[in-house]
């Protein structure tokens, strides 16, 4: 007795004719090399280690391929992958919160700080004030507007957006602009 | 934000800019192109929103070699999760002939499970009161930096400690070995409060198996897929759960990890 082989296997060959719909396994994969960076990117954002992030990135792309396969909607794919994946992370913050009662302190300092190598020390250190700063603003806003923002920031167009958030194309133009504003503001402040 | 209602208000303007404005777009379009004060406010918003998208993108590096990790990782997963469906659609004749084997697996792993369940104490976990896990400040550069990792030999008089507070008498030589909780490869201390009697072979999950978790984690740490803050919580919280988690098996594996690439785990440490 063995178990049954596999429907198919790695490399997969991309559809010749170019009006087939290609198969649920390349098109995530194909959607992957696309959005892998943006969406953990994203997904470091909104408070997740990388480890989780990494996971919730493998696990959203996981039940891309099963939405697929079901032959459900191909429709903007790019914002329902951010739609999983968000879902997936504010679970999973919620179930680090609850965990956080440990007597162990652990160093938790992010990775990954990047500052353009091309600058020279002082330009480097106004830069990385500033980031720090629009990022902290962006930071303090309201879950849904930094999600609005980090996706833009992703190169999402306000429809995608929209439908990742689950709300109206002008309730995404409205986030922006709020946080704009915002960002406009705490600048005056500074000044 | 523009309260002016003469001129485009902020939420069209962005909408315009990026051309998905609709049905109002040429209205807009016609607006914008006649009104300075529009078109210097789209400029505003949309250099704001170029200089937060930059500070964004520039927060975190995305390492490209984690990514190809990723891809990879992602392939193999679908393949599998191909596989088992596959089974599930295409041969039913397997299945059926599966299920009286899966009756006697699940008899067994009850049995089993009475052993490996979360719940499970020492001597397979420590106690968290006893040892809640301690660490040294270190760097994951400084973990993963060259040469032999060095694993501190414990004092005796503090392995007698650990073994009173755990309230074992005269252990047997070889029954037990005072083991590091978070192991000192990913940076945890010579402290008691790290420090526990792990059964050597009696139990399922022994010293052995934690080695290879140990050894995991930290080709895991320096091959960049985890940080060293989670390795560290992981294996301080649930010792079992993150080897369930970082080697995919609810039983320890015997002649290695179905992850790790042999040369992998050929060139890992031992504590």
């Amino acid at each position: 007795m063995s178990a049954p082989e596999s429907v198919f296997s790695w490399p997969i060959a991309a559809p010749a004719d170019a009006n087939e719909t290609p198969r649920p396994e390349v098109e995530v994969v194909q959607l992957f090399d696309e959005m892998r960076d943006r969406l953990l990117r994203y997904l470091l954002a909104l408070g997740l280690s990388l480890h989780d992030g990494e996971e919730i990135v493998q696990e959203s792309f996981l039940l891309l391929f099963q939405h697929l396969r079901q032959g459900k909607s191909r429709e903007n794919l790019r914002g329902w992958i951010f739609r999983v994946g968000r879902n997936l992370a504010l679970k999973q913050r919620s179930a680090n919160q609850r965990n956080v009662s440990r007597t162990v302190e652990f160093d938790d300092d992010a990775p990954g700080q990047n500052v353009d190598s091309g600058m020279n020390p002082e330009e480097a250190l106004r830069s990385k004030q500033r980031q720090r700063q629009l990022l902290a603003v962006v930071g303090a806003l309201p879950e849904q507007d930094q999600s609005c923002l980090y996706m833009r920031a992703s190169g999402l167009k306000y429809r995608e957006i929209a439908q990742a958030l689950g709300i109206s194309l002008g309730s995404v133009a409205a986030s922006l602009a709020r946080s704009l504003a915002k960002l406009e503001r705490a600048d005056g402040a500074c000044v | 934000m523009k309260q002016n209602h003469a001129h485009v208000n902020d939420e069209d303007l962005l909408l315009y800019a990026s051309g998905e404005l609709d049905h109002t777009s040429v209205l807009v379009g016609r607006h914008v192109a006649n009104c300075n004060m529009c078109k210097v406010r789209m400029e505003q918003l949309q250099g704001r929103l170029a200089e937060f998208s930059e500070a964004y993108r520039g927060d975190r590096a995305m390492n490209s070699t984690q990514a190809v990790g990723a891809r990879e990782t992602l392939k193999a997963r679908i393949t599998e999760m191909d596989r088992v469906s596959a089974g599930r659609r295409l041969d039913w004749r397997w299945v059926a002939a599966s299920a009286a084997c899966l009756l006697l697996a699940i008899g067994l792993r009850t049995i089993h499970s009475q052993r490996s369940s979360a719940e499970l104490d020492w001597p397979e976990k420590p106690d968290l009161q006893l040892t809640p896990g301690a660490t040294v400040p270190i760097t994951e550069s400084a973990v993963c930096g060259g040469g032999e990792p060095r694993v501190p030999v414990i004092p005796t008089s503090l392995q007698q400690k650990v073994f009173e507070r755990y309230g074992v008498n005269q252990p047997r030589d070889g029954e037990y070995e005072v083991d590091y909780l978070i192991t000192p490869e990913l940076g945890g201390a010579t402290d008691i409060r790290n420090l526990w009697p792990e059964p050597y072979h009696d139990a399922v999950w022994n010293a052995h198996v934690k080695d290879q978790l140990e050894d995991r984690l930290h080709a895991m740490v320096c091959g960049g897929q985890v940080d060293l803050a989670t390795a560290q919580r992981d294996i301080a919280s649930d010792w079992i759960a993150a080897y369930r988690k970082y080697f995919h098996t609810d039983t320890p594996i015997t002649g290695g990890s179905p992850l790790a690439s042999p040369e992998t785990r050929s060139s890992l440490p031992t504590t």
